[in-house]
């Protein structure tokens, strides 16, 4: 079945996460996504997040785990002579992809106008920390800045704790979906206007974004939050993380008939006759209350007896994973978000890494190959530009590619 | 200029945040978004997190934020002439999006094959907790759920807070524009095929390719991430969040390069040539202590101070905003991430919400109307289907909207 994006070439200047996160999700729909990277540096993600080994080949799992399906070229964009190669490859591309700072894409001579001129219609995606406009355009943002500017730390946390980062990075690869997203609307716009389009896409953006429901209460309902731990964000007792007697459950009861069928499992059907449990009003405003009397009920049994009584009653409930248990859950080897690919060269066996978000009955997304070796490609691709093996190695003597 | 999807029209059954959430982003790039409510109830989101005042009116602010751009019409889908509206709807459809539990919706007459026969290059999204096949297919899931299940919560916390969730709604809204990247890259595929697709897209698929990183760290080494609060997840020491004089401000240093500008900034230049600063292997392994040595500095002074004397140098820095702080930020100013459109009918002045995660050099994403009241849109749209009023009124009178 033909993908999404096959036939589609993505020039992908772009490192890190947000950037090469979200040329990978094109990847996993078929498009032909290659990576440029500085000749004996490459990305700087291939190195961190990393055992000492895999940082060693410049294969860390955090770049594996982005960089799928992808032909991984080296060109030095400070040479001259990487601008005859860059047009060749520029003449037949869709969509560019670039996280430079401000300004300097530009001055290699790559920047949006240079490449239109190239390319009228081509679809380039600049992704930064605040914007290309601004005070703070150009400004360096990693994942935690943009956590910590985007108000995401100030709203997670316990009045103990002060506010509290997420351990995993929220900011980058929400921008990283929400590029390729922009990006699959431009190119459905071109199939359309036959116009190309400058994609200005800002973790900042996406983090607010991210935060929409807790922004519209504080911009519409007027309410700063608060730093309320586990508890729901509808500040309803109800729904919180509680001890069982053998590790956590969370829980979110927050509409009546809710209650009342969580209620009923916990064999305490009077509680609905408190209106402290019965209403809406009642479970925000006695939230210590209802949240104490569900945690003596909850501690009494393990998680897996609530998983079982509370689910059974369509009460919407998780047990607390950590990673090895996630890894155990049942429901995943029915949906395929983990692809086993062959480990890419230097690496021995397989490798396993999480896929696209969701599964489509035609055009399915799917992992082929995994990240590339830095370099991996160059030869194959400046071969189809219609250079001849004598020019790709006088490239190389030059220290070009 | 044209936008994306003008011309694209939307039949959303989704309710709460991650499906409207996607309809929400294709209707800020044109789409004509249907959203179809039951008569009299709607959309559960209307009443959640809402003053008493903002609750009556079925007009919460988390429902305003996600649903702008949209009309509503209320359509009793059990009832026997429900059938005829859809179908005069779905005629014209190029999208149905749904996200009642597994099975519902095909039992309402509306499910996949059933829709294909009216239209049979349908574009069919289907957003569930867990995905459409599998043990946990069907069961119900909030967002805290996901966050407990993927293993968001065990990697989020402090030892002592035990594991935590994020105060905001990381699954639910990644859910969304990780539909929204489907639909569109299903929209962008029927221009080259002509087909249709069905598209199941999971929040636990989704929260898991959020957790990129991590997991790959995991699945590469086998180790269990542990709960390190504020530090980065490059385990760095020069990466956290620290007090000032007079807030909370986050930095990430994972470089040499950047850690020796960084200790010359602090008034240390000697640590630049102290081991456990100068190499990533040494601000791991001497974490707290690098933590401690660079918080005693911090402390000296304010925010602003540090913001201004690190960040003009290059140095990743960020203020930990307050929501009130963030709406402060001058950046914002630049970006246009905030929307600021009138209020719906019976809401007085304006309202202002966030909008889409991105800037277009044309076809710009834009707010044009808050989220609609319950049913404000019927007249007009059954008008549009061929209806006269007083066919109208005999399916008012008859409960079917």
């Amino acid at each position: 079945m033909t993908q999404a994006f096959e036939g589609i070439r993505v020039i992908d200047f772009s490192q890190v996460l947000a950037g090469p996160f979200a040329a990978g999700q094109l990847a996993l729909l078929g498009a032909d996504v290659i990576k440029i990277e500085q000749p004996g540096v490459g990305d700087q993600m291939r190195a961190m997040m990393s055992t000492e080994e895999l940082a060693a080949i410049k294969l860390a799992p955090a770049y594996l785990g982005v960089n799928t399906n992808k032909r991984a070229i080296t060109v030095d964009l400070k040479s001259a002579a990487a601008k005859e190669i860059l047009h060749r490859l520029l003449a037949g591309a869709d969509v560019v992809i670039q996280n430079f700072k401000g300004g300097v894409i530009d001055r290699l001579g790559y920047g949006y106008e240079d490449v239109c001129a190239i390319k009228p219609d081509i679809i380039y995606c600049s992704i930064s920390g605040y914007g290309q406009q601004g005070p703070m355009a150009g400004k360096a943002a990693y994942d935690g800045a943009i956590q910590a500017a985007s108000g995401m730390m100030s709203v997670t946390g316990t009045p103990d704790s002060g506010p509290l980062r997420v351990g995993y990075m929220p900011v980058d690869i929400s921008t990283g979906i929400t590029a390729s997203y922009a990006i699959a609307s431009a190119l459905f716009r071109r199939s359309r206007t036959g116009e190309g389009q400058h994609l200005d896409v800002s973790m900042l953006d996406s983090a607010m974004t991210m935060l929409n429901p807790v922004i519209s209460n504080y911009l519409i309902g007027g309410m700063e939050p608060k730093r309320l731990g586990n508890i729901s964000p509808t500040y309803q007792g109800s729904g919180d993380t509680w001890a069982t007697k053998d590790g956590y459950l969370q829980m979110t009861v927050i509409t009546d008939t809710m209650a009342k069928k969580m209620c009923a499992a916990f064999d305490r059907p009077e509680l609905m006759d408190d209106p402290r449990f019965a209403t809406d009003k009642g479970r925000v405003d006695h939230r210590e209350a209802v949240r104490a009397e569900i945690g003596a009920i909850l501690n009494t049994e393990t998680t897996a007896v609530w998983m079982q009584r509370l689910g059974a009653a369509g009460v919407p409930v998780g047990p607390v994973h950590d990673m090895g248990e996630l890894m155990d859950f049942p429901q995943l080897e029915h949906r395929g978000i983990l692809m086993t690919l062959p480990a890419p060269q230097g690496m021995q066996g397989e490798i396993t890494v999480p896929g696209a978000g969701f599964h489509a009955s035609g055009g399915e997304p799917s992992g082929k190959t995994a990240g590339p070796v830095l370099g991996q490609h160059t030869d194959e691709v400046l071969g189809e530009l219609g250079y001849d093996a004598a020019a790709i190695q006088a490239f190389r003597d030059d220290g070009i590619i | 200029m044209t936008q994306a999807f003008e011309g694209i029209r939307i039949i959303d059954f989704s309710q709460v945040l991650a499906g409207p959430f996607a309809s929400g982003q294709l209707a800020m790039l044109g789409a004509d978004v249907i959203k179809v409510e039951q008569p009299g109830v709607g959309d559960q989101m209307r009443t959640t997190m809402a003053n008493n005042k903002l609750a009556d009116l079925k007009l919460s602010p988390g429902f305003m934020g996600v649903n702008a751009n949209k009309r509503a019409i209320t359509v009793d889908l059990k009832h026997p002439k429900a059938k005829e509206i859809i179908h005069r709807l779905l005629a014209d459809a190029d999208v149905v999006l749904e996200n009642f539990k597994a099975g519902v919706i095909e039992r309402l007459g509306f499910g996949y094959e059933a829709v294909r026969a009216v239209k049979p290059d349908i574009i069919y999204c289907s957003v569930s907790g867990y995905g459409q096949q599998g043990p946990m297919a069907g069961k119900a899931a909030y967002d805290g759920a996901i966050q407990a299940v993927s293993g968001m919560m065990g990697i989020t916390g402090t030892p002592e807070s035990g594991p935590m969730r994020a105060g905001y709604m990381p699954a639910d809204i990644s859910t969304g524009i990780t539909a929204a990247f489907a639909i569109s890259s299903a929209l962008f595929r029927r221009t080259h095929t002509g087909e249709g697709q069905y598209l199941d897209v999971s929040m636990l698929d989704s929260a898991m390719t959020i957790m990129s990183p991590n997991l790959n760290k995991f699945l590469a080494t086998g180790q269990e991430p542990e709960l390190v609060g504020n530090t980065s997840p490059t385990f760095q020491g020069t990466a956290n969040t620290w007090p000032t004089k007079d807030g909370y401000m986050q930095v990430s240093v994972i470089t040499d390069k950047m850690t020796a500008t960084l200790v010359g900034l602090l008034d240390h230049p000697e640590w630049a040539d102290d081991a456990r600063f100068a190499t990533s292997q040494g601000r791991v392994e001497h974490n707290d202590a690098v933590k401690a040595l660079i918080g005693e500095v911090l402390l000296s002074n304010s925010t602003a101070h540090w913001i201004e004397h690190l960040g003009e140098r290059g140095i990743p820095v960020a203020p930990v905003n307050s929501l009130t702080q963030l709406m402060e930020f001058p950046q914002l100013a630049h970006r246009g991430i905030l929307a600021t459109v009138p209020a719906p009918p019976g809401v007085e002045g304006e309202i202002t919400m966030t909008g889409a995660g991105f800037h277009a050099s044309n076809g710009e994403p834009k707010v044009t109307s808050a989220g609609p009241r319950l049913s404000q849109h019927t007249d007009e749209v059954l008008g549009e289907l061929g209806y006269d009023a007083a066919a109208i009124q005999a399916l008012r009178d008859d409960d079917v909207i």
